[in-house]
């Protein structure tokens, strides 16, 4: 019984404080800025893709989640995204084409306070990046758009088979390191820099197609130094 | 004729009237008045962010306190609001002020692993 009386003392103690310490989850709302090469596509002679632009080459809108577990570290969640979309130029048809490479990072962060204002952050995350490609086709075209597609990437070998809904996918894993400055406009939201590098463990010959390993675009993407404002909002 | 004596005048009376000056008063000058949810007896949800600071405000209050906290500054009680502010920023800087145990050595790992791509990457375009 006494036992009780003490859990639920201590309960009492941390709930009379609990309003009173920094805020635990915090959401962050980016932008990124980075510079693959994307060979496969921009220097693809075979299929002429949506033009490129610094809006699906370099930036990256991305979003994070943490949860402070110590005063000096947090835990959790980003997801920065590069996205393009427009019309390929295949022989037989003009299907839509969409393609995003996602970064998603679990990162885990230490920081102090420089001045009451101002803080500095420190950030390592394991990264596992994911690449998707997908192509709005035709059901007669299917299998021509999608060969023409792979040709162009130097895939030797034809397309047998294909479902209703025909999506290349390609995952690998990475790590990053980030530096970051935070400035806090009032006790909740904040500015925050970030200043880094991303490593991605990335193989062209590693895409699936309906379940066959085919071959994707070349992309130069293994060491890219990475730069990233974000506004923060820190709940409860 | 008459017409054109009433228009003079009515003109004349215009022109000659005595326009009250604008006094430019000093801008910096905060206007205080009585009422006000800053003043005295202060609205409890200012009063429990003056003892705990800003973050003990519950999120589903904060629109309320946003609110209160715009009226204190029209009402002449804007360092109130400051004071709450810095209360927050000064118990954070204080709680976080150094890296302590095993985080110090997460930042340097995180730091050299930043500055060693760096270098790498400068010394590779040379």
């Amino acid at each position: 019984m006494i036992q009780i009386y003490r859990y639920i003392s201590i309960f009492l103690t941390i709930m009379t404080f609990a309003p009173a310490i920094q805020p635990k989850i915090s959401f962050e709302l980016g932008l990124g800025f980075y510079g693959p090469e994307m060979k496969g596509f921009d220097d693809n002679s075979d299929v002429p893709f949506p033009n490129k632009s610094i809006f699906n080459r370099n930036l990256l809108p991305n979003f994070s989640i943490f949860y402070e577990f110590f005063h000096n570290a947090r835990i959790g969640y980003s997801s920065y995204l590069s996205y393009e979309y427009g019309k390929a130029n295949l022989q037989e048809s003009q299907p839509v084409f969409k393609r995003s490479i996602r970064y998603r990072m679990l990162p885990f962060e230490t920081y102090f306070r420089w001045r009451p204002r101002i803080e500095l952050n420190f950030t390592l995350a394991p990264i596992w990046g994911r690449g998707r490609i997908t192509m709005d086709t035709k059901p007669n075209d299917k299998f021509e758009d999608w060969n023409e597609l792979l040709n162009s990437f130097g895939d030797e070998d034809p397309l047998t088979q294909l479902g209703g809904t025909d999506v290349m996918l390609n995952n690998w894993l990475g790590y990053s390191g980030l530096i970051g400055i935070r400035y806090y406009l009032s006790p909740r939201t904040a500015i925050d820099f970030k200043l880094g590098f991303m490593h991605n463990g990335y193989k062209k010959d590693k895409w699936t197609l309906q379940r066959n390993q085919v071959k994707g675009p070349d992309l130069s993407i293994k060491d890219l130094p990475l730069f990233t404002l974000k506004y923060n909002y820190a709940f409860k | 004729m008459k017409y054109f004596f009433v228009l003079i005048i009515y003109v004349f009376s215009l022109c000659f009237s005595d326009i009250p000056k604008k006094i430019k008063g000093n801008k910096k000058e905060k206007k205080v008045y009585e009422i006000g949810p800053c003043h005295e007896p202060m609205d409890p949800l200012i009063v429990k962010a003056k003892k705990e600071g800003m973050l003990s405000i519950p999120l589903l209050s904060l629109y309320k306190y946003r609110k209160l906290a715009r009226q204190c500054k029209k009402t002449g009680h804007g360092n109130i609001i400051k004071e709450i502010n810095q209360l927050d920023y000064r118990r954070a800087y204080r709680n976080s002020k150094t890296l302590t145990g095993w985080t110090s050595n997460h930042a340097m790992c995180a730091t050299i692993v930043v500055f060693y791509f760096y270098i790498g990457l400068v010394t590779a375009n040379k």
